[in-house]
């Protein structure tokens, strides 16, 4: 690609959501997720190859028909009561539309078939792209609307994007396919609290983020794209293949790590509005998400698998990239959950 | 005050544990014996003075666990039992250790097998010398877990690891009665001695129980006897303590030191004397059914508990505890001698093979002797002491004819077996290839002490302790029937032994075959707990496995989460369905919403 | 009023459903796309004209200026489809 078209569609992308999240009319941020979703998808289609073409199509498609629903619900917020601000969804119909258009964006279930083949068909950093950045405009325009959502709705789609995710990440082999339902199934997490204690969706958000580039870094920089490479993900950088064990497993939410934190904090939070039995669903569907993080982690550091000699030979070739940013982000990732309080 | 009786005995466990560790850094082994002999010496010394002076002593230290309710200590009882015990099993092991050295020459793992018999030496005395019954505990499962480790001393013999696991495992069903007399007494008394002796009126039948089948287990009474037998699987020189001064008794001394408490309740001590005499006999008479030199002297020795047990069920616990001494002695000595004899002939045991064993060892013959005819209770041996005045009790008291008679016929048989030893390896004519050792000084001076004690021992308490004799007046017959019956016995088995050399060989009577096979213990031993144990496996196969398991557990839960995979991830990658589903799902919630 | 709104979220619901089912080409996708465009876009003329705010005017302009946008690039995505996949038939996207 060339550099000045690089450099105008990553610029687009960037500064349209950060308009989103600065915006308060209705046409605004719909102008400026289409503008996202127009300069998204050149970059996912960048490679040549069919399967690009067909990301990107799909991509396309399921984009702008969400934003066509936001679309017509802000106009029809607007028809009847006159207001275009973000903040001020008083119609109850269009608020539902909006809030199932946004979950569309985001990827959540039942709408989120395409982000496992989107992030599939497109490069490592591109799907790094599609899982981490482009939630946050919908999530900050979700988080605009949080308090006329309806929260039955919420609550059902969190508990279907983690059983969802879960199950669907059971069945994979490749990498980026597991890492998108690893997502669905976070975005559930972060849904759950969006109308009782936004501030909680939003670290829980951020802290998926951070968690997830440094793992996305590391399959970049090994070349990895199947469950098959990390069992010689060794070869290439041994200490770092057993930091991203621990990165996996703090995705899972396990204690001691910094995925734990936003768990613990959702499930305090949803106990306290009396929502014990979403909470201890939710609990008991992660586990299903943990169950092929645990297979990530056996099978990058915990066993040996039967290689043949050209297996080993990863060595010979250099690491793509210097691991600096995903080790500190892997600290960040490791070791964060001791700083709940303060943050 | 008296600070020597503690202090000597408190030396006796600190040498006998400094030699125990001395075993790791120098492998020669002499010394151990000589440390013994000390150790021996250092405990006559309280004894002397117990003897002298009749002063109980109890010894504790501070409270070493504190809580709220009582407080848990290191306490040591010196009275008249656990000072006289202490030399006794002190000597006897003395010279069982310094045969073994002999004995097990040429073992490789000598060193640890020494090692094993002191601790197992500490634990027994621990239990004799237990105030508290945590303490007693500690040394009922010490000298426990040291018998399992001795019986399977040859590990690589089937046969000694079933042993051995036997062994434990007819404890664990008599522990498991101490375990509940603990707690018990925990609960509702106390566990201190002399604060549990003050309360005897107050103990009810159910920890009395707890302690008889506690003894029940230890000293093999009749229910739990399979295991002694089958416990000569072991090397000889730990039979010997096993069967003389440490294990065995340990049931017994158990019952003599809670005796207090069981004084008064007329259930128990009948159990006892049921238990006691019914041992006695059955097992007297499952020795003269017996081939095997090593259990017929293990089933005497049962016998002989049966004997004590007896005792203690006639309120004697004095009695018990003056057999229970000097059958230390001759069970040690016959041990010894037998040990000698396998030797000799190749580790052959079966006595049927034997004979003319005077010739080629007249000075072990001569001593296995004498140490039958204490064992028959010979006038002025020490056996005689305790047996003649057992069975003379027994007369005089009017408690219950059948125990008597029991006891009585066990008596004979006593004298039976014990001639049918003598005179089927020592008379006749060799049986078998012999392999004679020289009796050199190592094997005969441990025998030759153990004889001395036999012989004197007896006269010797008799001397110092009961020196004032109150006057009986019993008719001629009654003060003699333990000898005439000795006697009766001695020529019934010469006359039978001498028959069955003329007479065509026969089939065994079922009689026989039931003392023979130990009263078929298999039967009931063995198929109760195969059936239970086939039965729950079954059980826990067919529910937890092949059900719980396969349909709700792991397996359930794979197998209904794979249909669910299936569902999730089968979507044909179409983008029409996708989309189908956004507006089916909008279409639907704004449904839902207006209805 | 009633009458025209009622009318076109009617129709965009028919359209949106149209462009779910339709299952044969990409083209027929973007052209239900763009008829769910122009619906909203008679939607924004009609609260322009009946909304008194000047400001609002340019609303139904931004809106056909960006859709303008997105056509181009559905059509480029048609272009991009024929040649990797021989044809534009949505059936053939199932690589992923």
């Amino acid at each position: 690609m060339n550099l000045m078209t690089w450099l105008m569609i990553s610029l687009s992308i960037t500064l349209s959501t950060i308009l989103v999240t600065t915006s308060t009319h209705w046409l605004m941020a719909w102008a400026c997720l289409e503008i996202n979703t127009l300069s998204m998808t050149p970059m996912i289609s960048k490679p040549h190859h069919p399967r690009a073409t067909e990301a990107a199509t799909k991509y396309f498609l399921t984009q702008t028909l969400a934003s066509m629903a936001m679309l017509l619900a802000a106009t029809m917020n607007a028809l009847n009561t006159s207001h275009w601000e973000i903040t001020l969804m008083l119609d109850q119909t269009s608020t539902t539309i909006m809030t199932l258009a946004l979950m569309m964006k985001m990827a959540a279930a039942p709408f989120h078939f395409w982000l496992p083949e989107v992030t599939q068909g497109t490069t490592t950093l591109t799907g790094l792209t599609i899982l981490t950045w482009q939630k946050l405009a919908p999530m900050s325009l979700l988080i605009m609307i949080s308090d006329k959502t309806n929260q039955t709705i919420l609550l059902t789609t969190a508990i279907l994007s983690i059983t969802l995710g879960g199950l669907g990440g059971l069945n994979q082999t490749q990498l980026r396919k597991l890492l998108a339902f690893s997502s669905i199934a976070h975005t559930g997490w972060v849904l759950s609290t969006l109308t009782i204690a936004p501030n909680i969706s939003t670290l829980t958000l951020s802290i998926y983020i951070l968690t997830t580039i440094p793992i996305f870094i590391m399959l970049h920089s090994t070349s990895s794209s199947t469950i098959k490479d990390l069992g010689t993900m060794w070869t290439t950088t041994p200490q770092l293949t057993s930091a991203l064990t621990l990165s996996i497993l703090s995705l899972g939410g396990l204690p001691p790590l910094t995925g734990f934190m936003p768990k613990w904090l959702i499930l305090n939070k949803m106990m306290f509005f009396n929502l014990t039995m979403e909470a201890t669903l939710m609990a008991i569907m992660s586990l299903l998400s943990l169950y092929f993080y645990l297979r990530l982690t056996y099978i990058s550091s915990m066993t040996l698998t039967p290689h043949t000699n050209t297996m080993t030979m990863k060595w010979r070739t250099n690491p793509k990239t210097k691991p600096l940013m995903a080790s500190t982000l892997m600290i960040m990732s490791m070791l964060m959950l001791p700083m709940t309080p303060s943050l | 005050m008296n600070t020597i009786t503690p202090t000597m005995t408190l030396a006796v466990f600190l040498s006998l544990t400094l030699t125990i560790s001395k075993l790791f850094t120098n492998p020669n082994l002499n010394y151990t014996k000589n440390s013994l002999m000390t150790t021996f010496i250092m405990s006559l010394v309280p004894l002397t003075l117990l003897l002298n002076n009749e002063n109980e002593t109890t010894l504790s230290t501070s409270p070493i666990i504190n809580t709220t309710t009582m407080n848990i200590n290191i306490s040591f009882i010196l009275d008249t039992p656990s000072l006289t015990f202490i030399p006794i099993a002190l000597f006897v092991t003395w010279s069982i250790i310094e045969f073994s050295v002999w004995y097990m020459s040429t073992d490789p793992y000598i060193n640890k097998f020494i090692k094993y018999l002191f601790i197992f030496l500490i634990a027994m005395l621990t239990i004799i010398t237990a105030n508290n019954m945590y303490q007693l505990f500690i040394g009922w499962e010490g000298v426990g877990i040291m018998s399992f480790l001795l019986i399977g001393w040859w590990y690589a013999r089937s046969d000694a690891n079933t042993a051995a696991l036997q062994a434990i495992i007819y404890n664990r069903i008599g522990d498991i009665g101490l375990i509940m007399t603990t707690a018990w007494l925990l609960l509702l008394s106390s566990m201190n001695m002399q604060e549990l002796f003050t309360q005897h009126e107050t103990i009810s039948i159910i920890p009395l129980m707890g302690l008889i089948a506690a003894a029940t287990g230890k000293s093999a009474q009749f229910g739990l006897h399979p295991w002694l037998p089958a416990a000569m699987e072991g090397p000889t020189p730990v039979s010997a303590p096993l069967h003389s001064s440490t294990m065995v008794v340990a049931g017994i001394f158990l019952l003599i030191r809670l005796h207090p408490i069981m004084q008064n309740n007329e259930l128990a001590l009948t159990i006892c004397l049921i238990l006691g005499a019914t041992t006695t006999m059955f097992a007297a008479a499952a020795a003269t059914t017996q081939h095997d030199i090593k259990k017929i002297i293990a089933l005497s020795t049962t016998s002989q508990l049966g004997l004590m047990m007896t005792m203690i069920g006639l309120n004697q616990p004095t009695l018990a505890f003056l057999h229970m001494a000097t059958h230390s002695f001759f069970k040690a000595l016959l041990f010894l001698c037998s040990g000698s004899f396998i030797h000799n002939l190749e580790n052959e045991q079966d006595i049927r093979k034997m004979g003319n064993l005077n010739k080629t060892m007249p000075m072990t013959s001569s001593t296995i002797t004498i140490a039958s005819l204490t064992l028959m209770g010979m006038p002025f041996l020490s056996g005689f002491y305790s047996k003649d005045t057992i069975i003379e009790t027994i007369m005089n008291s009017h408690t219950n004819s059948w125990a008597l008679i029991m006891t009585l016929i066990a008596t004979m048989f006593s004298a039976t077996y014990s001639m049918r030893i003598i005179h089927l390896t020592l008379a006749g004519y060799p049986r078998t290839k012999q392999n004679p050792h020289q009796e050199t000084k190592a094997p005969t001076k441990p025998i030759l002490r153990l004889t001395l004690g036999s012989i004197f021992v007896g006269t010797i308490t008799k001397l110092s302790t009961l020196q004032t004799t109150t006057m009986h007046t019993m008719p001629k017959t009654i003060k003699l029937t333990a000898l005439i019956i000795t006697l009766t016995g001695i020529m019934l088995s010469t006359d039978l032994l001498f028959l069955t050399t003329k007479q065509p060989p026969q089939k065994p009577k079922t009689l026989n075959l039931f003392f023979n096979q130990l009263a078929f213990f298999n039967l009931l031993h063995r198929t109760i707990p195969m059936k239970t144990l086939k039965f729950s496996q079954q059980a826990s196969t067919e529910l937890i496995d092949l059900w719980t398991l396969e349909n709700y557990g792991p397996k359930g839960l794979s197998n209904t989460s794979i249909p669910l995979i299936h569902m999730t991830t089968q979507q044909k990658n179409l983008i029409k369905n996708y989309m189908t589903t956004f507006t089916m799902t909008i279409i639907i919630t704004l449904m839902l919403n207006y209805i | 009023m009633e009458p025209i709104k009622i009318t076109l979220t009617t129709t965009f619901f028919i359209i949106m459903l149209g462009l779910s089912t339709q299952h044969k080409h990409l083209m027929l996708a973007l052209m239900c796309i763009e008829a769910m465009m122009l619906t909203l876009f008679t939607m924004l003329v009609t609260y322009t004209a009946t909304s008194l705010a000047v400001s609002h005017t340019p609303m139904p302009i931004i809106l056909l200026t960006i859709s303008v946008c997105g056509a181009s690039l559905g059509l480029s995505l048609v272009v991009a489809t024929t040649r990797t996949h021989g044809s534009d038939f949505l059936k053939n996207l199932n690589l992923l």
